[in-house]
């Protein structure tokens, strides 16, 4: 896959329209639902997507596949993703404290209790959306798009024991919020 | 091989990172520990309820849109290029034509300029009065022109060259003399 995509890059450099579309059809659906997951916003991950494959098309001119080329994709997501983030942080009014200690809501159902299935994606959701940023794209990488630690690692520029960390608490957290719920029969 | 250890490592044994004798001895004892069974079943019970959130499907528009930014962008790219080319070839036929218009007007101005001494001269050619411009000749104040003048109005016959030869006429006033006679 990779060697196809780093072949499909030399054709766009070379102005093959057919490739970028076939390099867009490979990745949109994965780009976008990382933007997606990351955010929680289809708007955003919709003009995340657009933007990640017009700076493909920017840098094909200039293309080294120096890393994996996914890697290299996900991180213009990745890049974007927080940018977003910054710019949400910039005009919002929560607080760090409310993101980084997730706790049940008051109005939640009591753990448990059997919910409903929408109700226990609900759940999931809004759980993997209150790990701080650092653990829940590591989340999604690893569990959503199948990247190993090592990938993350540098993707993210920090070291693979790092990114264990992070997946570790993440776990923990994710087991603390969701480790008791149980779907109704 | 203790709880913290086997709790701390749990995430790694569910990621699949852990080295063959390391999964034994975790699985044998989290089968054998109430407090690390119940830790492990909250854990992988978690992670597992993360497939409840699935993919969601891109808009249909959404690879029409990136492929019409994708044609904007080479259209830019090309103006990049086209747009100082343009501006420069604009620059340098206005300049062209500034000059060929300077150096026409130049043309009619220095046409216009070798004229008006023509038009002097005979302007003031037209104020000169002849018979002043007659009365100003030094010639015909001289007496002895006055004189001979005065001597041609008689005479009547023009002698031939060969006369005045004959009649050995040197000077002038031997010539007056004869045609006097």
């Amino acid at each position: 896959m990779t060697d196809n995509d780093i072949a499909l890059m030399a054709r766009i450099k070379k102005g093959d329209v057919n490739a970028f579309e076939l390099l867009l059809s490979r990745h949109e659906r994965s780009v976008y639902n990382l933007a997606y997951r990351f955010l929680n916003d289809e708007g955003e991950a919709e003009d995340i997507t657009q933007e990640v494959f017009l700076r493909v098309y920017r840098a094909s001119k200039t293309y080294n596949p120096e890393a994996k080329f996914t890697t290299w994709l996900y991180t213009i997501v990745k890049n974007l993703c927080f940018n977003a983030i910054r710019k949400k942080r910039s005009v919002s009014v929560v607080s760090i404290d409310e993101e980084t200690m997730p706790e049940f809501r008051s109005e939640d159902p009591d753990p448990l209790d059997a919910l409903s299935r929408e109700e226990l994606r609900s759940r999931v959701i809004r759980a993997v959306n209150a790990l701080p940023e650092n653990m829940r794209i590591a989340v999604i990488l690893q569990r959503f798009h199948g990247f190993s630690t090592e990938e993350i690692a540098e993707l993210m520029g920090c070291s693979v024991n790092a990114v264990k960390l992070r997946v570790h608490r993440a776990k923990m957290i994710l087991a603390g919020k969701l480790g008791g719920l149980k779907e109704e029969t | 091989m203790n709880c913290q250890w086997v709790k701390d490592n749990l995430s790694a044994y569910l990621d699949g990172e852990m080295s063959h004798n390391d999964v034994v001895s975790l699985k044998k004892h989290v089968e054998g520990c109430n407090s690390c069974g119940y830790e492990y079943r909250r854990i992988s019970r978690a992670w597992e309820m993360l497939d409840l959130w699935e993919d969601k499907e891109p808009p249909a528009y959404m690879k029409k849109a990136i492929s019409l930014k994708i044609e904007k962008e080479k259209t830019l790219y090309w103006l990049r290029f086209l747009l100082p080319a343009a501006a420069v070839l604009l620059l340098a036929i206005s300049a062209l034509l500034f000059y060929t218009e300077t150096n026409r007007n130049d043309g009619k101005d220095m046409i216009a300029k070798s004229e008006e001494p023509v038009l002097n001269i005979k302007k003031d050619i037209q104020e000169v009065n002849e018979e002043e411009i007659i009365s100003n000749l030094q010639l015909f104040q001289e007496k002895e022109f006055l004189d001979s003048f005065d001597t041609l109005k008689k005479i009547d016959y023009l002698p031939l060259v060969e006369e005045i030869r004959e009649n050995n006429i040197k000077d002038k006033r031997s010539l007056l003399e004869f045609l006097a006679a």
